[in-house]
C-alpha cells in the first residue's frame, strides 16, 4: 500500500513538473473549441458562451451570441433599414481564430466598406472545422434567415477532403443530392466533456492536457490517413508535385481525387444558386496555404479554378507575396492569420466588394 | 532505422526480450545479435549487407591464416556458404520490392528476384573469386609462415580499402581528375563515371575489421575461429553504422564469455546513457540543425553572395559545433547504453572535447576511437615522433589529412584535416602542450577558450559544402558590420537548446566524471533525470535529422 501511494505521488509530481516545464519552456497553444449540435444536424458554435484562446503569441477573447455567431451583440434575423448584410461562411479562419473580433478580416472589410458610405454588417456563421458541405447546410437552413445581400465563402484547402468526409452531399447521376441527414463528429462527446467545469478548465488552462490532445489528435489523423492511403496504394496519384499540402493523400486514387473535386464544385455551384435565388451576391475567398514565411500557394488548383469561371474568386496570394518575410500567419499557434494578415485580407475584400459593386444587388 | 525512432524502440524491445530469453545460451545469443544486426542494417539498404559479408569473410579467413596458417575444411565451408547465402539474400533478392502491407502480405516472387543487370555480374564474379580462393588454398598453405602472414595482411587491407575506396572515394577522385584536366589542359575526358551510393557506416566497419587483422598480425590478438562470433563483432548493431570503431581485443572477447544483463545501478546507468544520448541528439543536435541549415543551406545550393551579418555566421558556426557534438556523441551514448543493457562494454568515444586546451588534447577527447586508430595504425607506423622534428610534423600533417579524408570525399574535409594538422604542428613547435601543465586556472581557461575558437574555425570548414562558402563566411565574419538585433535573436534560439548541455558538461568537467549525477543527492538526481526526459518529450525538434556520421 505504501509503495502504491508513493508511486502514485511520484506520478502526480511528474505530471505537475511536466505542466510547469511546458509553461516555462514550451507553452502550448490553448484553443478550446466550444462546439455544439445545431438544430439542423451539423456542428455550430456553442451559443451564449465566452472563452479565451491563449497561445505563446496571443490571448484572444471569444464571445458567441445566442445564435452561435461570433459577435459582441445579438443579431436579429430582420436587418435594419438601409443596412446591407454580409453572411460569412467558413472555418476557424473565417471565425477569426488568432485575432480579436475587431481585427478579423471580415470586421476590417466591413469597417472599410462603411467608410465608403455603404452601411453594412457582418453575420459570421463560420465554425471551426466546417467544410463547404456544412456551410451549404448552414446557409440554406440558417444563413438565409438573415436575408443576406452578399455571402462570403472562405475556402480552405481542407474543404476538399471535408466535403467528402462529411457525406452530407453526394453526386448521383451527375447531380448534387443530399445524403446523410447529420454530420456531428464527436460533438456529443465534446458537449458532454465541456459540461464539466474541470474539463473546461483543463482545455482552457492546462498546457499538458492540450499538448497530449494535440499529439493524440495528430497521430490519429496520421494513422487514419495511412490506412486510407494503403487501401489505394497501387494506384498512382495525379497530384501535381509542386504542391505538397499535408492533408492531401498522396496515394489517393484518380477516381477518388476526381470525385473530391467534382463534389466540391457541385457544392459551390449549389451555394451560388441558393444565393442567386435569394438575390444575394456570392464570393469565394481563398485562404493561401503557407509553406514558409515568404512562400504560399492557393488551395484551389488550376483545373478546379477553370470550372469556377462564373464565380467571384478572390485570393490575397499576390498581396501576401508583397509582404514577404513579415508575419502574416501565427507560427506557433496553429497557423491562423495575424492581425497584419487579417488587415491585408480585409483591405482586399473591401476593395473587391466596392469595385465590383457587390452590395448593390438588392436594396 | 534511427536510434531515435519508434521502429528502433520496437526492434530493440523484441531483440532484448529474446536476448534475455536465451541468457543461458551464448551461441544462440550471438546468432541472435548477428541476425538482428543484419536486420538493423538492412533497414537502410539490404544490398550493402553483402559488403559487410565480404569484409567479414575476408578478415575471418585472413585472421586465421595470419595466426595459424591453416583454415579447417569446416571453417572454409562455413565462410564460403555464408558468402553464397548472402549473395542470394542480399544481391539476388530485391528487398525494396517486398511491399509489406499492414492488411495483406502479398509477395510476387518474380518481382523480388533481381537477376538482370549488375546483380548477375556480382554473383558470377563472387562465385569465381570464391572458387579460385578455395582452389588456391592448398598453395597458400605451402607458403612460408612469414610471407603467408604478410600476404594475408595485405589481402585484408586491399579488400577493405578497395571497398572503402570504390564506394566512398571513386566519384571524388574521378570528378577531381576531370576538373583538373579541364582547368590545366582544357580537356574534358569522357571517363567512366558512376552514380555510387555511399553505404552507411562503411568507414567504420572497414576500419574496425582492418584493425582486427593488423592486431592479429602484430600478435596482439588471437584470431577468432568462431565465424558467428566474428561476424557479430563486425556487424554488432549498436556501433555498426557510426562507431565507436571497436578494437578486436576489446570487443571480441565479450562475445566469447557469458554476459550479464545490466541490473540495478548498471541498468540505470545504461538507461541514463540512452536518454542522455537522445537528449543530445533530439533536443540539442536536431534543433541546432534548424539554425545551421538556415544559414548554410543557401550556400550549399550555390549562393555566392557574402552574408551581410557576420554575427549570424558566428552563431551558425557555434550552433554547428553543438550540432555535430550532440549528434555524434549522442549516437555513441545511445550505442553504449544499448550495448551496456545487454552486458557489453563499448569504449568511450567522447570525453568533453570542448574542454580541450590544445589540439592534441582535443583529439584525445573527440572521436577517440578514430584518433587512437589513426595513431596506432598510421601515425606510429609512419614513424610517429621518433625520427626528428620535421618528420614528426610531416607525420602529424599526413595523419590529419587522411583523418580529414576519412570523414568524407570532399576537399573541404581535406582542408579541415590540414587545418588540424597545422594547429597540431604549431602547438608542438611552440611546446604549448608541455607548458599548459604549469598554467594556472585562468590561463588554462583561456587556452580552453582559444582551442574552442580554433575548433569552431575547423567546423566552419567541415560544414561548408564548398571552398567558396568557407572564404565567403570568413570574409563575412571579419569584414561585415554586426547587426546585433538579428544576431541576438538567433543566439537566443541557440542558447535555449544548449544551456543545459553546457551546464551539465561544466559539472562533468569539475567533478571529473561523465556521470556526475551519482555524486549528488538522489532527489537532485531525480530532477536531472526528469528534466532530461521532459526535454526529450517536449523540446525535441519536429524535423528529424539523420545522424551526421552516417554519411562518413
Amino acid at each position: 500500500m505504501k509503495l502504491f501511494i508513493k508511486s502514485a505521488l511520484i506520478v502526480v509530481y511528474i505530471f505537475i513538473a511536466a505542466e510547469f516545464f511546458l509553461r516555462f519552456f514550451s507553452p502550448v497553444p490553448m484553443l478550446p473549441r466550444y462546439i455544439a449540435e445545431t438544430g439542423y444536424g451539423i456542428r455550430g458554435n456553442q451559443p451564449s458562451t465566452q472563452y479565451f484562446h491563449k497561445t505563446p503569441d496571443y490571448k484572444v477573447h471569444f464571445k458567441i451570441n445566442s445564435k452561435g455567431v461570433r459577435a459582441d451583440r445579438e443579431i436579429p434575423y430582420k436587418k435594419s433599414e438601409g443596412t446591407k448584410r454580409i453572411i460569412v461562411l467558413g472555418d476557424s479562419f473565417g471565425m477569426g481564430y488568432g485575432v480579436d473580433l475587431n481585427n478579423t478580416f471580415t470586421e476590417t472589410a466591413s469597417r472599410l466598406i462603411n467608410k465608403k458610405g455603404i452601411k453594412n454588417e457582418i453575420v459570421n456563421l463560420s465554425v471551426s472545422g466546417h467544410g463547404n458541405a456544412e456551410e451549404l447546410v448552414a446557409l440554406t437552413l440558417e444563413g438565409l434567415k438573415y436575408d443576406p445581400d452578399l455571402v462570403l465563402l472562405q475556402f480552405h484547402q481542407t474543404d476538399f477532403v471535408d466535403n467528402v468526409r462529411s457525406k452530407l452531399y453526394k453526386i448521383e447521376n451527375d447531380s448534387l443530392v443530399r445524403d446523410a441527414k447529420t454530420y456531428l463528429p464527436a460533438v456529443r462527446i465534446r458537449e458532454k466533456l465541456f459540461s464539466y467545469p474541470i474539463y473546461r478548465w483543463l482545455a482552457g488552462n492546462c498546457h499538458l492536457y492540450n499538448w497530449i490532445r494535440d499529439k493524440a489528435g495528430g497521430k490519429t489523423k496520421k494513422i487514419l490517413a495511412t490506412i486510407r492511403g494503403i487501401k489505394n496504394a497501387k494506384i498512382k496519384s495525379t497530384e501535381n508535385d509542386s504542391l505538397k499540402p499535408d492533408d492531401f493523400n498522396e496515394k489517393e486514387s484518380e477516381k477518388d481525387l476526381s470525385y473530391k473535386y467534382t463534389l466540391t464544385i457541385a457544392i459551390l455551384e449549389e451555394m451560388k444558386f441558393v444565393c442567386e435565388s435569394a438575390n444575394a451576391g456570392f464570393i469565394i475567398l481563398e485562404i493561401p496555404r503557407r509553406v514558409k514565411r515568404d512562400e504560399f500557394f492557393n488551395p484551389i488548383r488550376a483545373n478546379v479554378r477553370e470550372q469556377l469561371n462564373e464565380f467571384y474568386v478572390l485570393s490575397p496570394l499576390t498581396d501576401f507575396q508583397a509582404y514577404k518575410g513579415q508575419l502574416l500567419y501565427w507560427e506557433n499557434s496553429h497557423g491562423h492569420f495575424t492581425p497584419l494578415g487579417c488587415e491585408i485580407v480585409g483591405n482586399l475584400l473591401a476593395n473587391f466588394i466596392i469595385e465590383n459593386n457587390l452590395l448593390s444587388t438588392k436594396l | 532505422m534511427l536510434f531515435n525512432s519508434v521502429d528502433f524502440f520496437i526492434f530493440f524491445i523484441i531483440v532484448f526480450g529474446l536476448y534475455y530469453w536465451f541468457r543461458n545460451n551464448l551461441k544462440i545469443q550471438n546468432l541472435l545479435l548477428l541476425i538482428s544486426s543484419y536486420f538493423f542494417y538492412g533497414c537502410w539498404d539490404a544490398r550493402f549487407l553483402f559488403l559487410i559479408v565480404v569484409s567479414t569473410v575476408t578478415d575471418y579467413c585472413s585472421g586465421i591464416m595470419i595466426n595459424t596458417g591453416r583454415l579447417r575444411l569446416k571453417q572454409r565451408i562455413i565462410a564460403s556458404s555464408f558468402l553464397v547465402i548472402s549473395l542470394f539474400l542480399f544481391i539476388v533478392l530485391d528487398w525494396n520490392k517486398l511491399n509489406i502491407n499492414l492488411f495483406k502480405l502479398k509477395i510476387d516472387v518474380h518481382n523480388i528476384i533481381s537477376w538482370e543487370g549488375p546483380e548477375r555480374k556480382i554473383v558470377v564474379w563472387s562465385i569465381i573469386v570464391l572458387l579460385i580462393a578455395n582452389f588456391l588454398y592448398p598453395l597458400f598453405k605451402k607458403i612460408e609462415l612469414q610471407y603467408r602472414r604478410k600476404i594475408f595482411l595485405v589481402i585484408s587491407i586491399i579488400v577493405n580499402l578497395s571497398l572503402l575506396g570504390f564506394f566512398k572515394y571513386y566519384n571524388f577522385f574521378i570528378d577531381s581528375f576531370v576538373e583538373l584536366s579541364n582547368s590545366i589542359f582544357g580537356l574534358q575526358p569522357n571517363l567512366w563515371s558512376l552514380k555510387i551510393i555511399l553505404p552507411v557506416g562503411i568507414s567504420f566497419y572497414t576500419f574496425q575489421t582492418m584493425s582486427y587483422t593488423i592486431d592479429v598480425y602484430r600478435k596482439e590478438l588471437g584470431a577468432s575461429t568462431d565465424f558467428i562470433e566474428f561476424a557479430t563483432y563486425v556487424a554488432f548493431f549498436p556501433q555498426l553504422v557510426a562507431g565507436p570503431i571497436e578494437r578486436g581485443k576489446q570487443l571480441l572477447p565479450q562475445f566469447r564469455k557469458p554476459r550479464e544483463i545490466a541490473r540495478k545501478t548498471d541498468f540505470w546507468k545504461s538507461l541514463w546513457l540512452i536518454f542522455w544520448g537522445l537528449f543530445k541528439k533530439m533536443v540539442v543536435a536536431d534543433n541546432m540543425a534548424l539554425i545551421v541549415n538556415e544559414i548554410f543551406q543557401p550556400y550549399d545550393n550555390g549562393l555566392t553572395i557574402m552574408p551581410e551579418n557576420g554575427l549570424v555566421i558566428i552563431v551558425g558556426v557555434l550552433a554547428f559545433a553543438f550540432q555535430i557534438y550532440g549528434d555524434f556523441s549522442g549516437y555513441t551514448d545511445i550505442a553504449r547504453g544499448v550495448a551496456k543493457l545487454m552486458g557489453f562494454k563499448i569504449m568511450i568515444n567522447f570525453n568533453l572535447p570542448y574542454f580541450a586546451c590544445s589540439p592534441s588534447d582535443f583529439w584525445r577527447r573527440w572521436h577517440i576511437s578514430l584518433s587512437t586508430w589513426l595513431r596506432d595504425y598510421l601515425y606510429i607506423p609512419l614513424g610517429g615522433n621518433r625520427k626528428g622534428k620535421l618528420n614528426t610534423y610531416k607525420n602529424l600533417t599526413l595523419t590529419m589529412l587522411l583523418g580529414g579524408l576519412w570523414h568524407g570525399a570532399a576537399w573541404t574535409f581535406v582542408i579541415w584535416g590540414a587545418f588540424h594538422g597545422f594547429i597540431l604542428v604549431i602547438y608542438r613547435f611552440l611546446k604549448i602542450d608541455e607548458k599548459i601543465r604549469y598554467f594556472s586556472g585562468l590561463s588554462k581557461t583561456g587556452m580552453i577558450a582559444l582551442m574552442f575558437i580554433l575548433t569552431c574555425i575547423g567546423w566552419l570548414m567541415f560544414r561548408a559544402q564548398n571552398i567558396s562558402t568557407i572564404i565567403l563566411f570568413f570574409k563575412s565574419i571579419v569584414s561585415t558590420s554586426y547587426d546585433f538585433v538579428a544576431g541576438i535573436e538567433i543566439f537566443r534560439k541557440f542558447i535555449f537548446y544548449v544551456w543545459f548541455l553546457i551546464l551539465f558538461q561544466v559539472f562533468q568537467y569539475f567533478t571529473n566524471s561523465l556521470m556526475p549525477q551519482y555524486k549528488i543527492h538522489k532527489i537532485l538526481r531525480f530532477h536531472v533525470w526528469l528534466f532530461v526526459v521532459l526535454s526529450i518529450v517536449f523540446l525535441s525538434s519536429q524535423e528529424k535529422q539523420e545522424f551526421i556520421y552516417f554519411a562518413f
